[in-house]
């Protein structure tokens, strides 16, 4: 059997949007809440760690800026949530395509990776929109560099995903246990400080962790005019490579006992 | 030709009970021979070759293996041992409509599973007019899938799968869901699709939709293949076995009947009054065929009860209880002609009656041949002979020992249900019973 076929881009794009929609399918607002969202988490960043916490965050004056920072942050955060976060029930919620049909199931966690970078896109244009709005300025050039900070990351959570989307599949719990394991790696990674403020001992494993290398490295580039860490970065696009090969190669393995074990 | 389809030993076993997860993923990680505690083999052995074009129908009861090799081919499950090779694109009519989703419309659906089935965009898009013209479910195709009748569904699903440019057709029962005008016209569709050269793998009950569409027929027996050959061939015996399987409970005396001369006397003692129905309504009634099948004897009286000993009946081909449409009957009744009866007035008589128990066909010595039995005395085997132009189906006989030398005929032993048989027509025939017509171009 195949596992890549001439449309796979077409069918990519089919199940992604049907994925996108389904998550908004039979609320009235729709397709709006795609932005309305990110929109709200923004605005309870600013009224809750602007106005409420009031932390420092050295060369921050504004609390506009102050959200803005946080938002960077959580805009990783919550692409791997809806990434590596769903992959393990990825295939259990479409069990009538890995019983029933040749069908390449390979796609499937790509199809969670596509509705995520989506997010991504959507969150960032709303951080930029409202950057403009408190700045009256674009940011800088260097800004440009943002989707290929993010290459790693991408390489790590889909990877992974495979991983999970097969272990999830063999053992239901896998998700039970995801979801705190990411919560925990949101604050083990720089979403609401800098790891320059982290103990020195940490800072290493700190970075280790793929969503670091983006938070870190897009406020730099945004708001502190200091150059990119491209040693850093590289050595993050090799773990994600890694990943990747791993997870893509057990993923392979393991697929053919998906319909015995749904 | 070369072969799409290559199956070389192939086998699947399912393990008894549900295997853990975790040793379903030892296994696929780490490979080596299934390990089962107990397994249950599916189907094994099983070697096929299938030719581009070719249509082979797949017979066999619940459980034979059947949809197991079908899913095999299709592509979800790898096959335990053996190896399967595929060439060309499948579409598999397993179950039909299993990737809509009935939120959406059928147009997105078309779309959607379109795209599973291997389409582009541009090539759904090309043939969308003809996908929905065949489903034919009007203005429906912009509606969501969960206001549609099962009929629609079936239709719209079976209509985007059979435009999906397969060269491999697998057709699993799926026909057998919409109503009779829509299966003919896939019918119709999927013998078109055959003289464009698609290859097809038919399963069906129905045999004679197999021979409609197939040229070779497999016959699959408890995960084994019990023939493989010519489809005339393999559904006969196909067929018979059915037939057997389905009178032969052990208990019924329809086969104690049928066991032939040597048989005698044991005729009345078979019937048990708790077997099948003791009246005359019970029989009239419509009931249920396969009931009616099991039933053996449904009603046996008379005032001589015993003076028939033995019933026959023996197609030219040799097959038990499975006859062709034109097929030479012999029927013979052996009878021991009762002591002191008036033997001017003795008539023996057979009926043919469909499993409704109406009369199809009578035959009665007195008419045919008035006096027959006039000097005969003791056992006497009467013979008849006659050209089956029964269509389709599964029938009955009666025989009757009667004395017609009254106006009001006088039953000496009347038994329905003494024997039961199929016949089979490779041609589309309707009607129930067809008398010769000849045929001739006039002015």
């Amino acid at each position: 059997m195949k596992s890549l076929r001439s449309n796979s881009w077409f069918l990519l794009r089919q199940l992604a949007v049907r994925d996108l929609e389904s998550k908004h399918k039979g609320t009235f607002g729709g397709v709006f809440w795609l932005v309305a969202q990110p929109l709200l988490m923004l605005a309870i960043y600013t009224l809750v760690f602007g106005l409420i916490f009031q932390p420092r965050w050295k060369g921050i004056e504004s609390i506009w800026d102050y959200a803005l920072i946080l938002f960077l942050g959580k805009i990783v955060y919550i692409y791997v949530l809806e990434s590596v976060g769903r992959a393990p029930s990825v295939i259990v919620a479409h069990t009538s395509y890995a019983k029933r049909t040749q069908f390449p199931l390979e796609l499937l966690p790509y199809m969670t990776q596509a509705t995520a970078v989506i997010g991504v896109v959507i969150s960032l244009a709303v951080w930029l929109f409202f950057y403009v709005l408190i700045h009256r300025g674009m940011p800088a050039a260097q800004g440009l560099l943002i989707p290929i900070l993010y290459l790693p990351l991408c390489l790590s959570s889909l990877g992974v995903s495979f991983l999970l989307a097969s272990l999830g599949t063999y053992f239901r719990d896998v998700g039970q246990i995801v979801q705190p394991v990411l919560f925990s790696m949101m604050f083990l990674s720089p979403v609401f400080y800098p790891i320059a403020q982290s103990p020195r001992l940490m800072q290493p494993w700190l970075k280790l962790n793929p969503m670091s290398q983006v938070i870190e490295q897009s406020r730099s580039i945004l708001y502190f005019d200091t150059p990119v860490d491209w040693q850093w970065w590289a050595s993050q696009m090799l773990l994600g490579g890694v990943l990747l090969g791993v997870g893509w190669l057990w993923f392979r393995r393991t697929k053919s006992g998906f319909a015995e074990v749904l | 030709m070369t072969s799409v389809i290559q199956c070389a030993n192939l086998g699947k076993a399912f393990p008894m009970g549900k295997r853990q997860p975790a040793e379903v993923l030892k296994h696929e990680l780490l490979g080596g021979g299934t390990k089962y505690a107990q397994t249950f083999w599916a189907l094994r052995h099983c070697d096929l070759t299938v030719r581009e074009g070719e249509a082979v129908g797949i017979i066999g009861q619940n459980g034979s293996g059947k949809s197991t090799l079908l899913q095999m081919i299709a592509g979800v499950y790898p096959p335990s041992e053996g190896s399967l090779q595929v060439h060309g694109k499948i579409a598999a009519l397993l179950e039909l409509g299993s990737g809509f989703d009935p939120e959406y419309t059928g147009r997105q659906n078309v779309f959607m599973s379109g795209a599973v089935l291997g389409l582009s965009k541009q090539e759904i898009e090309a043939r969308f007019d003809d996908i929905a013209a065949f489903a034919d479910i009007g203005d429906f195709i912009n509606q969501q899938v969960r206001t549609y009748s099962s009929g629609m569904f079936v239709r719209l699903a079976f209509s985007v799968a059979i435009h999906a440019d397969a060269r491999i057709l697998i057709v699993d029962e799926a026909l057998a869901v919409g109503d009779a005008r829509f299966a003919a016209k896939c019918m119709r569709r999927i013998s078109k699709l055959r003289e464009d050269g698609v290859t097809l793998l038919f399963v069906s009950h129905d045999v004679s939709a197999v021979r409609a569409l197939c040229d070779h027929a497999m016959w699959l027996h408890g995960g084994m293949t019990r023939e493989f050959g010519d489809v005339p061939d393999v559904t006969a015996r196909y067929s018979e076995y059915l037939f057997a399987d389905e009178t032969s409970d052990g208990e019924t005396p329809a086969q104690a009947a049928s066991g032939g001369p040597g048989d005698t006397g044991s005729l009345v003692g078979q019937v048990h009054p708790a077997e099948g129905p003791s009246t005359e309504e019970a029989v009239h009634a419509e009931k249920d065929a396969e009931k009616l099948l099991r039933s053996g004897i449904l009603n046996h009286w008379g005032t001589r009860l015993g003076c028939v000993t033995g019933f026959r009946i023996e197609g030219a081909k040799g097959l038990d209880r499975v006859f062709e449409y034109g097929e030479d009957l012999h029927v013979s009744v052996e009878l021991d002609i009762p002591d002191g009866i008036d033997n001017a007035g003795l008539s023996v008589a057979f009926a043919i009656k469909d499993l409704r128990g109406a009369d199809l066909l009578v035959c009665a010595t007195a008419l045919e041949d008035p006096g027959l039995f006039v000097g005969q005395s003791g056992r006497t085997i009467v013979k008849f002979r006659f050209k089956n132009l029964l269509t389709e189906g599964k029938y009955y006989f009666a025989v009757a020992v009667e004395d017609r030398s009254e106006p009001a005929i006088h039953y000496f032993e009347y038994i329905e249900g003494v024997e039961y048989f199929a016949s089979l027509s490779s041609a589309a025939r309707f009607g129930v019973f067809n008398v010769p017509v000849s045929v001739e171009l006039g002015e």
